[in-house]
């Protein structure tokens, strides 16, 4: 319907809408500053700045920008550029016209003075600065700005310090809805003032933080929706004798992956929709502590007990099977609706594992197992689970090959015991498809498929949706 | 505005360079200026002709290409998946950094928030990295420094400078 129709075909009534430009040629060469500032707002700092020198008119020009991004790891300085690379982070925050800056990123390798540092935080706390996002090294003593921590207009904060996080007095950050912390966490008390400070945080990553110095937390959010807790492999030092209480009714999202160091305990979680959980064993810990760390992992499981999405990792099932009295110690998942597994190379007792969650998630609706997975055909369980008489609708499968016994046992049971099973879906090698349906076919001869309306589908592996856990 | 069981109203649309468009109205209602002047208007006639008098009629048509792509996309729940990436993609591929302009201006003109962003980031791309030269010619600006003045510019941001692409 977009046909061109020549005007003097047709009667239709003309309005006036706004001013007309001037000089039709003029416009093209000189493109309004709001679009020019539009496209300055997509491009790195460095970039910016160069466009200072095009002409007298985009001199100043940088100085409304809005976003500021100053990353020393992506521009590759030259050591001797270090000085020039300072003074521009000086010009630009301190220089700024009135206008607002929404973003002020910062992240550098080197370590500079806590006054300088200070002079750009207030700067741009002062200019409304919506999300600050802080990357450097400081010294032990260095406390930010205390205008930081009264911000009305922050409503995402990543501060990323190799050093204690140091805080005023006074906490206010009433706007805060996202926080992302890497830092050293000061005495349980002032900990727990930092955050009762935030009133409407609802996203909160707790990035590699240490908590050498913390004994017992308690942390009540309320308006909390997301939590994620990430520690590498070599942090901290082995298990501490912490305990933080997270009371978050409303969370909704969990994500963890640590080696279980501090003693993580999750309150009135009833909200939890999705959770993950990488739970990993530091092995240069384990022969002192081998039992502390499956017994953490099913505490941790227990306060999420009424998830409806769990994705379990291959560490967290390696966790698992350190447990002796796993059957005894697993909650029972009765929200759980859908239930992810990952196993590993470690495949020692997996199929027992499985049979275990099973057994505890009677309201499972849809079982994914994207890893390999050879579980042992003389010990799977003879009772058949509840959730395969009653709920188990879907099964995915990915990495089969055909050939593996162990892998086809499970499918044949699962095919011969899930009453109401609707889809199974298999994902393989797309060139592998044609062999692996045969080899299936052969290997599951005879078989009875309990549930009629049952379809096995097989896909590519390619157009498998990649997991979003890192 | 379109009453439950009528025909789709067609809004006219008329171009600087007296072309006369027709376009559907939900594609229409993604210009800012003629939804305002709709939603002021609101006894405006059904053959009323909106005269846009900042743009011409090949990048009203380009613009008019991508809105309505972009509004099939959000009816069909496609916003922000790989087909929009793809037609986005597809859409800019050809275009020469003059038609650029041309349609950034008129987008700005009509003030389409989401075309204007895609537009100017299109643009960004174009320019990272690059010259003080190459800029200025992109955008066709005059250098107006003398040669003292736009070596003491670049000498205050004298790590900006380093390690740009070459021409």
């Amino acid at each position: 319907m977009d046909a061109i129709v020549s005007l003097a075909d047709s009667e239709t009534r003309e309005v006036s809408l706004g001013p007309v430009a001037s000089g039709c040629e003029d416009r093209i060469s000189r493109l309004p500053e709001d679009v020019l500032l539009y496209i300055l707002s997509h491009l790195p700092i460095k970039d910016v700045l160069r466009t200072s020198a095009l002409s007298k008119r985009w001199k100043y020009l940088w100085t409304s920008v809005s976003e500021i991004d100053f990353n020393e790891y992506n521009h590759e300085l030259r050591l001797d550029m270090k000085t020039s690379f300072l003074d521009s982070v000086d010009n630009v925050l301190l220089r700024h016209d009135p206008s607002d800056i929404r973003k002020f990123r910062l992240e550098l390798m080197m370590l500079i003075i806590a006054e300088r540092i200070n002079s750009w935080v207030s700067a741009a706390v002062s200019h409304n600065v919506q999300e600050l996002d802080l990357s450097l090294p400081v010294k032990k003593h260095f406390v930010l700005h205390y205008s930081l921590f009264t911000s009305e207009s922050i409503s995402i904060l990543k501060l990323r310090m190799g050093s204690y996080f140091k805080f005023p007095c006074l906490i206010r950050l009433s706007n805060l809805k996202t926080l992302h912390l890497a830092v050293t966490f000061p005495d349980d008390r002032s900990t727990e003032r930092f955050f009762s400070g935030c009133p409407v945080l609802e996203e909160l990553v707790l990035d590699n933080c240490v908590w050498d110095h913390n004994k017992s937390i308690t942390l009540c959010i309320p308006t909390l929706r997301a939590l994620t807790i990430y520690n590498g492999p070599f942090s901290p030092d082995g298990l501490l004798d912490c305990v933080i209480i997270v009371h978050a009714e409303n969370l909704t999202s969990f994500r963890y992956t640590s080696c279980l160091a501090i003693g993580l305990l999750p309150c009135n979680l009833t909200s939890l929709e999705s959770a993950y959980v990488d739970a990993y064993v530091d092995i240069t810990y384990l022969e002192h502590t081998e039992d502390q760390f499956p017994r953490r992992a099913i505490s941790l499981l227990s306060r999420i007990h009424n998830v409806k999405s769990l994705t379990l990792s291959t560490d967290t099932m390696e966790c698992l099977y350190l447990e002796e009295y796993l059957q005894a110690g697993l909650p029972t998942f009765s929200s759980l609706t859908h239930l992810k597994v990952n196993f590993g190379e470690s495949q020692y007792l997996s199929d027992q594992l499985l049979m275990c969650l099973l057994e505890k998630s009677p309201n499972i609706e849809s079982l994914e197992i994207p890893e390999v997975f050879y579980p042992d055909s003389d010990r799977l369980s003879t009772a058949v689970p509840q959730c395969f008489n009653t709920r188990l609708k879907t099964v995915v499968i990915s990495n089969i090959d055909g050939d593996d016994v162990g892998e086809l046992w499970f499918l044949k049971y699962m095919l011969e015991n899930a009453t109401v099973l609707e889809r199974v879906k298999i994902f393989c090698v797309d060139s592998e498809i044609e062999l692996v349906k045969q080899e299936i076919n052969q290997q599951l001869q005879p078989i009875h498929i309990r549930s009629k309306s049952c379809v096995i589908e097989f896909c590519d592996e390619s157009n498998q949706e990649p997991d979003i856990f890192p | 505005m379109s009453k439950l069981g009528q025909a789709k109203r067609i809004i006219f649309l008329k171009t600087a360079d007296g072309q006369l468009f027709e376009v559907d109205e939900p594609v229409a209602m993604e210009f800012e200026i003629v939804k305002s002047f709709f939603d002021e208007n609101e006894d405006a006639a059904d053959d009323t002709v909106v005269p846009l008098p900042n743009v011409s009629a090949e990048p009203l048509a380009g613009i008019i290409e991508f809105c309505k792509a972009h509004v099939e996309f959000r009816a069909n729940g496609a916003a922000g998946k790989d087909e929009v990436k793809k037609f986005n993609a597809e859409y800019i591929k050809e275009k020469s950094n003059e038609q650029l302009k041309e349609l950034i201006l008129a987008a700005n003109y009509l003030n389409i928030k989401e075309m204007l962003d895609f537009l100017t980031e299109t643009i960004a791309n174009r320019l990272k990295n690059k010259s003080v030269e190459y800029v200025r010619a992109f955008f066709g600006i005059e250098n107006d420094f003398t040669p003292q003045e736009e070596e003491a510019v670049r000498k205050e941001y004298e790590w900006a400078f380093e390690g740009v692409d070459e021409d």
